[in-house]
C-alpha cells in the first residue's frame, strides 16, 4: 500500500530532502506481513513494515536526537492515519530507524539501502566507482560482493553470484 | 532587399530567424532560388533590436551571443556584411551577496585561488576536459545525426566518425564522458568544487534557457552542449548594435549569395499536392510555390498549424504535441537614467554577463516554485547592461539594462496579467542586493514573460530552444524521432530551426545543417 496522492506531492516531499529536512508529507510504503503470515505477531495481532521517504542522513538543524526521530516517526504515523482514521489507537509499539540507525544497525555507510546512489554515474561499468567495476579492488585478494557492486541491491544477489564467479576465475588461474 | 519575384523557387524559407536567414544562405550559395518569408516587419526573429522605451533599444530575447561558431561567421562573410562586435572576450561576473565576486575571464577565474586553491586547480582541470571533450563533440553538432539502422554512407560515415573520436579521447576522458554525461549538474559540482559561488555560475550555464534545476538529469549534459557548441571557448561577444545587427547581416549575408527575403509576410499554410509539400500561401491569401519548403518555425507550429496533422500520421502527430516546449525564462529590460553601481564589481567587469546564481542550491529553490507553477521568489539572473560597450543603444548618458529570469513558467497559477509588475518588483528586488541604487536609476522597464515571448517571437511555448534540450529530445530524437534529419515525413518539407538538432541559442548550426540535408536530399 502506496500513500501518494499525487506526483506533486512526491516532488515536495523531495523538497524538504534537498533542504535537509524530512519530508513534511512523505511518501510511505506500508506492508503488514501478518495479513499473509499470521505466525509473525502474536495470535489476532498484526505488525507493519513501512518504508518511508525522504529523510535525510543528515538533517540541516544538527545531528539526529531521540526527539527529531519521534516527531519524524509522528509525521508517519499522521500521514498513515489521514487514510486510516482509527490507525493511531491500534498502536501498541512503534520502532522507528532513520538513515543515521541504520547505519549504526547494520553497518550500512550513510544508511544507504543499496550501499550508493542508483544514478547513471554509478551504474554498470561506474558501479561502485569507475576502474573497480568488476568485483576487484586495489588490492588483489580483496573483493566486493556487496550491492555496491553491479547490478546493484534491493535483494537480488546478482552481486554475489556475479563476485563469486569473478573469484573463482580468478584463482582459476592462480591455481 | 528582394528583386522581382519569381513565380516559382526552389526552395521557400519560413521565418527570417538566423536559422532560416543561415539556411537561406547557404541554399543560395548551393545554386538553389530560395524565397524567405518572414512574418514581421523585419527579420530576426527572437535574434532581434528594437526599442523598449523612448531612445532605448536592446536586443529583445537573446543578447549576447556566444554558440555561434566564429568559423560559421566567417564563412558567411558577416564581417564583410558590416557586423561588428561592440565587444568580445567579455568577462563573467558572479555576483556574491558578500562583494567576493568571481570574474571568470579568457583562461582564468580572479578571486578564486586567493578564495580555494583546490577550487582553482580543480576548475583548471574541469576547463581543460572540457576542451578535450568538446572537440570529439563538437563535429556532432555541426552536422545531420545520422539515421540509425540506415545504408546510406554518410550515416555510417557520421557514426564511424563519432565512434573514432570518441576513441580518440583516451581511456580516462572517454570513461569521464560517460560518468558524467547522464548526471545531474548538482552531483557534477559537488563531486569536483567546493566554493558555493563557483558551483552557481557554473550550475546557471548548465540549466539557462531550460526547464530544468541542477538537480534534473540532464543538467550536464546541457553544459556540455554548450561547450561542445562554442569549442570550448567562452567567447562572449556583443553586436554592435545588438543582435539584430547580427540578423541584418546574416540576411545581407543570404541576398549577397542570391536569397531573396520579403518581411510583413506571415505564412498561414504550407501546401501539400500530390503528398509533397508544393508551397505556401501566405495570410494574404497569395500562394507562392516551391519544390521544397523548409521551416525554421518551431515543430508545433509547423507540423500542427501550418501543415496540418491530416497529413500526418498519428503516431506523429501525438509525439509532436507532447514535444515539451514550455518555456521557463523571462526577460526584464530597464531603461536606467544612469549607471547603477554595483559595489565590488570593475567598470570593465560590468561590460560582461553579471550572473545572480550565489549557489546551486539558490537555484534549485528558485526552480522548486517552477514546478508547482509559480514564479521563483529569488530568482536566478543573467544581466548585461550592452550600452557600456555600445553607447548608441541609449540616449547620451543613459543605459539600457537586459535581464534574463528564471523562473518563470508559461502556465504561472492564477495567469501572468495579474502578477506581472509583482514579478518584475521581484527580479529588480534581487538585483538591489548587489546593486543598491538601482531602483532609483529606473526610468522605464519592459517584462516578458514566456507568453509574451510566445506572442512576439511567434514560438510556441515561449521556448527559447523550440524544444526542450533534455535526453529524450536530443540529438537522434530531436525534435521528436521521424523528423529528427530535418526532415519531415511529408517529402519536400524539411525543419531548420532551434527545435531541430542541435537546438538554438543563436548557434545557427540548426540552419546550416539543415541546408545540406535539403541538397542532399534534392540532389
Amino acid at each position: 500500500m502506496h500513500v501518494t496522492d499525487t506526483l506533486e506531492m512526491v516532488e515536495r516531499a523531495y523538497d524538504d530532502w534537498k533542504e535537509g529536512r524530512w519530508s513534511r508529507a512523505p511518501y510511505v510504503d506500508m506492508l503488514i506481513p501478518t495479513q499473509i503470515d499470521p505466525t509473525m505477531a502474536p495470535d489476532g495481532k498484526h505488525y507493519m513494515s513501512v518504508f518511508v521517504q525522504y529523510c535525510p542522513y543528515q538533517l540541516a538543524d544538527g545531528d539526529w536526537t531521540p526527539e527529531k526521530r519521534q516527531a519524524f516517526g509522528a509525521t508517519v504515523i499522521d500521514t498513515i492515519a489521514r487514510h486510516s482514521p482509527n490507525f493511531k489507537d491500534l498502536i501498541l509499539h512503534a520502532e522507528i530507524r532513520t538513515p543515521r540507525d541504520i547505519e549504526n544497525e547494520v553497518g550500512l555507510t550513510e544508511g544507504n539501502i543499496f550501499q550508493g546512489e542508483l544514478t547513471f554515474d554509478q551504474l554498470l561499468f561506474n558501479r561502485p566507482i569507475p576502474g573497480y567495476a568488476k568485483y576487484r579492488s586495489p588490492l588483489r585478494g580483496l573483493y566486493m560482493c556487496g550491492s555496491s557492486t553491479h547490478p546493484g541491491g534491493g535483494v537480488m544477489g546478482a552481486p554475489g553470484a556475479n563476485a563469486a564467479h569473478a573469484i573463482l576465475r580468478d584463482l582459476g588461474r592462480a591455481s | 532587399m528582394s528583386s522581382a519575384p519569381r513565380a516559382r523557387y526552389d526552395s521557400i524559407v519560413v521565418g527570417g530567424g538566423h536559422n532560416g536567414l543561415i539556411c537561406a544562405a547557404y541554399l543560395a550559395r548551393g545554386g538553389r532560388s530560395v524565397l524567405v518569408l518572414e512574418a514581421a516587419e523585419r527579420v530576426g526573429g527572437a535574434a532581434v533590436t528594437r526599442e523598449f522605451a523612448p531612445g532605448f533599444r536592446v536586443s529583445a530575447c537573446a543578447h549576447l551571443l556566444h554558440l555561434m561558431p566564429r568559423e560559421l561567421m566567417r564563412d558567411l562573410g558577416l564581417e564583410r556584411q558590416g557586423l561588428k562586435l561592440a565587444a568580445d572576450g567579455l568577462p563573467t561576473v558572479a555576483l556574491s551577496p558578500d562583494g567576493g565576486h568571481l570574474v571568470f575571464g579568457a583562461g582564468n577565474v580572479s578571486g578564486l585561488s586567493e578564495r580555494s586553491s583546490a577550487d582553482a586547480a580543480a576548475y583548471a582541470e574541469w576547463r581543460a576536459l572540457l576542451r578535450r571533450l568538446s572537440g570529439a563533440l563538437h563535429p556532432v553538432l555541426a552536422a545531420a545525426p545520422p539515421r540509425l539502422g540506415s545504408d546510406a554512407w554518410h550515416d555510417r560515415a557520421s557514426l564511424l566518425g563519432l565512434g573514432w573520436r570518441l576513441r580518440r579521447l583516451g581511456r580516462r576522458d572517454l570513461r569521464e564522458l560517460l560518468r558524467i554525461g547522464g548526471m545531474c549538474v548538482h552531483d557534477l559540482l559537488e563531486d569536483r568544487f567546493g566554493l558555493a559561488l563557483l558551483k552557481g555560475a557554473l550550475a546557471l550555464d548548465a540549466v539557462l534557457g531550460t526547464n530544468y534545476g541542477p538537480r534534473s538529469p540532464g543538467t550536464v549534459l546541457a553544459l556540455l552542449y554548450r561547450a561542445a557548441a562554442s569549442q570550448g571557448v567562452e567567447a562572449l561577444a556583443q553586436p554592435q548594435g545588438g543582435l539584430g545587427a547580427l540578423s541584418e547581416a546574416l540576411a545581407r549575408a543570404a541576398t549577397a549569395a542570391g536569397a531573396q527575403i520579403r518581411t510583413a509576410a506571415p505564412v498561414a499554410r504550407i501546401l501539400v499536392r500530390e503528398d509533397r509539400a508544393a508551397g505556401v500561401q501566405l495570410a494574404s491569401g497569395e500562394e507562392i510555390c516551391a519544390t521544397s519548403v523548409v521551416s525554421s518555425a518551431d515543430p508545433k507550429a509547423t507540423f500542427l498549424k501550418l501543415l496540418g496533422s491530416e497529413h500526418l500520421d498519428a503516431g506523429f502527430v501525438r509525439r509532436v504535441a507532447q514535444m515539451r516546449s514550455r518555456g521557463l525564462t523571462a526577460k526584464l529590460h530597464l531603461a536606467l537614467e544612469r549607471l547603477p553601481q554595483f559595489p565590488g564589481v570593475a567598470t570593465d567587469s560590468l561590460r560582461g554577463r553579471l550572473l545572480v546564481a550565489p549557489s546551486a542550491d539558490y537555484i534549485e529553490r528558485a526552480y522548486n516554485h517552477a514546478k508547482y507553477e509559480e514564479f521563483s521568489s529569488a530568482p536566478m539572473l543573467e544581466v548585461s547592461i550592452p550600452t557600456l560597450a555600445d553607447p548608441g543603444l541609449a540616449p547620451a548618458g543613459k543605459h539600457a539594462m537586459s535581464v534574463i529570469v528564471q523562473y518563470a513558467p508559461y502556465a504561472l497559477a492564477g495567469g501572468w496579467e495579474a502578477q506581472r509588475q509583482a514579478f518584475a518588483d521581484v527580479v529588480i528586488d534581487t538585483l538591489s542586493r548587489y546593486a543598491p541604487g538601482l531602483r532609483g536609476c529606473i526610468g522605464a522597464s519592459e517584462l516578458l514573460t514566456p507568453l509574451d515571448i510566445e506572442r512576439e517571437f511567434r514560438i510556441t511555448g515561449g521556448h527559447w530552444h523550440h524544444a526542450e534540450l533534455a535526453l529524450d529530445q536530443f540529438f537522434m530524437l530531436r525534435p521528436v524521432p521521424g523528423a529528427s534529419q530535418y526532415q519531415a515525413p511529408v517529402p519536400g518539407l524539411f525543419l531548420c530551426g532551434a527545435g531541430c538538432h542541435p537546438g538554438g541559442g543563436v548557434m545557427g548550426l540548426a540552419g546550416r545543417n539543415a541546408a545540406r540535408q535539403v541538397m542532399r536530399e534534392a540532389a
